[in-house]
């Protein structure tokens, strides 16, 4: 790796900087990387020690994309690329610990990073289980806020804490830190049963199902992330979408006030850094088991 | 009765603030109430398939799609002003997480036809004994607060009432939705211009004497709704059931439930769990063509296909009654144990 990009540690060289890469808000690739250079404190804790997914978009937002989760070889200057023995069968998996390999990955026209449920010190063993609330046609804004305090009504009930981020999308996210105790199988397996009590006890808002003709006007709980080798966007990601919303962790109390799933964007993230990490300040001291939980939803692990 | 009065375990619907003066108090809100209402689905008396409604535009007759419609306000005859999702969001009143008392007024002060709906009010982050202090200074100055609180994107007016070892918030209605009773014929409230006599007036009163007991809720039931249980279960043992076709709700009935309160839906997910888990655990290892080991307190999951049973008059997905639903677990249970 590297040696070619004559540069300085912390700050990798952008080249073409000044090419707009979203044309519905007039972002460059000079504008991206530096969010992630500004974004870096807050945006690594949610990085460090987990396998990354790489969605790079050179040819901008609307262009083609490609989702990377392995490599032989990486260009970015810092990225890790870890023991294959952790993906049987592939080149390395990837790894963000610094601001250099953040910043480097912008540079390669990454625009997304997705991290899986594990780190890769324990990747047998899932350290939390997240619900990506996607939207089916015709559901307002109001229906997923909705949906998504359903959500946590249940997981409230289940016993389980429970954090609340935008996609920058449309949708939302629901994530359940988890004590590192039970593997892929049972947390994804206990993951499809919440969300198909979800669906049975509330059908008219929910389906269990994914694919759009299952789910018009109703809301599909994507318990499918919950699998080895699933990646969810990562907290503090932009997303390659026109507008290049922003992954932001969010307060419950502040659902209601928030307008869309891309609230936060790029080009207005600035006064929420402020805010950092802090709505998620409670999740390392509320990880938790999954026993009582799966007793109370008569679920049985294979 | 399968339609069991077990209280479900509280649950937090709101957290804020009771809040006057300098006084702060945490408290968070809780349901006081639950619907045990009996709920009737709609069948098509041919095939027992269930029955639901479209959305149609009146002027052609035609269904409509949801993405075609917009919210209006009829502000003149057949003059509408449309407004977005986004206009109507925003009209919202800001979220304060407060209950904000102005003023005290007597605790008779306030007549039944103001009373809404009852919450219940906890004390949460150690405001426990300025909580009580609260309630014990309402009851000894005989006063009920006054308050203002916004719920779920809604403002209410609301009374805050010491009750034995609590406070209840019960919402208020506006003034302003309270009709008057100007036009109606009622009496003078002097009794002589009324025409009343004192004899007249001790008989009567003599009579409610007699009569007077204390107030116990236990004493009334809903006997319409336990009739109609007893008819289900008569009919459900002598076999006079109907399959029922289970179909995956479509978009005009999510269409219709879609209006449920986020509320309903709330306590509705409370209940899905709360049915116990050894008994349903043994209904649902009975049914041997069901892969799910959920709860049995929920409705079955919709199938296009009828049930391999046969037998059991499972209801339809629109329901939206937690009695009604209880009642078809449990009864499906019932079947499913006579056929195994």
């Amino acid at each position: 790796m590297s040696g070619r990009m004559a540069t300085a540690q912390k700050a990798p060289r952008i080249t073409h900087a000044e090419r707009v890469i979203d044309t519905a808000s007039g972002l460059t690739k000079g504008d991206l990387a530096a969010y992630y250079a500004r974004v870096a404190p807050l945006m690594l804790p949610h990085l460090e020690g987990r396998p990354v997914a790489l969605v790079r978009a050179p040819d901008g937002v609307g262009g083609e994309l490609f989702f990377q989760k392995h490599a032989q070889h990486s260009d970015i200057a810092g990225i890790r690329l870890l023991d294959p023995a952790l993906d049987p069968g592939h080149d390395p998996l990837l790894q963000i610990d610094t601001a250099e390999a953040l910043v480097g990955a912008a540079q390669f026209n990454t625009v997304e990073l997705h991290t899986w449920n594990a780190t890769s010190r324990a990747i047998g063993k899932p350290d939390r289980m997240s619900f990506d609330l996607d939207p089916g046609e015709g559901i307002d804004w109001q229906q997923m806020q909705e949906a998504a305090l359903l959500v946590r009504v249940l997981l409230d009930e289940l016993g389980l804490p429970s954090f609340l981020k935008t996609s920058g999308g449309k949708g939302l996210h629901v994530v359940v830190p988890l004590r590192r105790q039970l593997g892929w199988d049972e947390v994804r397996g206990f993951s499809r049963a919440i969300v198909e009590h979800l669906a049975r006890t509330v059908p008219e808002r929910f389906v269990a199902k994914s694919g759009p003709r299952n789910r018009v006007g109703r809301i599909f709980a994507d318990y499918l992330r919950n699998g080895f080798g699933a990646t969810t966007v990562s907290a503090w990601s932009a997303r390659a979408r026109p507008g290049m919303g922003v992954s932001v962790p969010l307060a419950w109390e502040e659902l209601p006030d928030l307008d869309s799933a891309a609230h936060w964007t790029v080009a207005n993230i600035g006064p929420r850094l402020a805010t950092g990490n802090t709505p998620w300040d409670a999740m390392e001291r509320s990880r938790t088991g999954l026993r009582a939980a799966m007793e109370m939803l008569g679920f049985m692990p294979a | 009765m399968a339609v069991s009065k077990k209280a479900p375990a509280p649950r937090v619907l709101w957290k804020g603030a009771i809040s006057f003066g300098l006084v702060h108090i945490p408290v968070a809100l809780y349901s006081a109430t639950t619907d045990h209402g009996i709920d009737f689905d709609w069948l098509d008396k041919r095939t027992m398939d269930p029955v639901g409604y479209k959305r149609i535009n009146k002027k052609t007759g035609k269904e409509i799609a949801r993405e075609n419609i917009v919210k209006g306000i009829e502000y003149e005859d057949g003059e509408y002003v449309v407004l977005s999702d986004k206009e109507i969001a925003d009209a919202y009143p800001k979220t304060t997480q407060t209950i904000e008392i102005e003023s005290f007024v007597p605790a008779n002060g306030i007549p039944f036809v103001y009373l809404e709906r009852p919450y219940y009010v906890a004390p949460i982050n150690r405001g426990t004994k300025v909580y009580a202090l609260l309630r014990e200074t309402l009851q000894r100055t005989q006063r009920i607060g006054v308050a203002r609180v916004v719920i779920q994107t809604k403002q209410h007016l609301a009374a805050l009432v010491p009750v034995g070892p609590g406070l209840v918030l019960n919402l208020l209605r506006w003034g302003a939705d309270i009709r008057p009773w100007t036009e109606l014929p009622l009496p003078s409230e002097d009794a002589k211009k009324a025409g009343l006599r004192e004899h007249e007036l001790k008989m009567a009163e003599q009579l409610v004497e007699d009569m007077s007991a204390e107030w116990d809720p236990d004493d009334y039931k809903d006997e319409f709704k336990d009739e109609i249980l007893r008819l289900v279960d008569r009919k459900v043992a002598a076999g006079q059931t109907e399959t029922v076709t289970q179909i995956e709700p479509e978009e005009g009935q999510a269409l219709e439930s879609r209006g449920a309160k986020i509320i309903d839906l709330t306590e509705l997910l409370q209940r899905s769990l709360r049915k116990g888990g050894g008994g349903k655990a043994a209904a649902a290892s009975e049914d041997s063509d069901d892969e799910e080991e959920a709860p049995a307190a929920t409705r079955p999951r919709p199938k296009a296909k009828p049930r391999a049973h046969g037998k059991t008059a499972a209801k339809s997905s629109s329901s939206s009654s937690g009695a009604a639903r209880k009642r078809s677990a449990a009864k499906s249970a019932t079947a499913r144990r006579r056929a195994a």
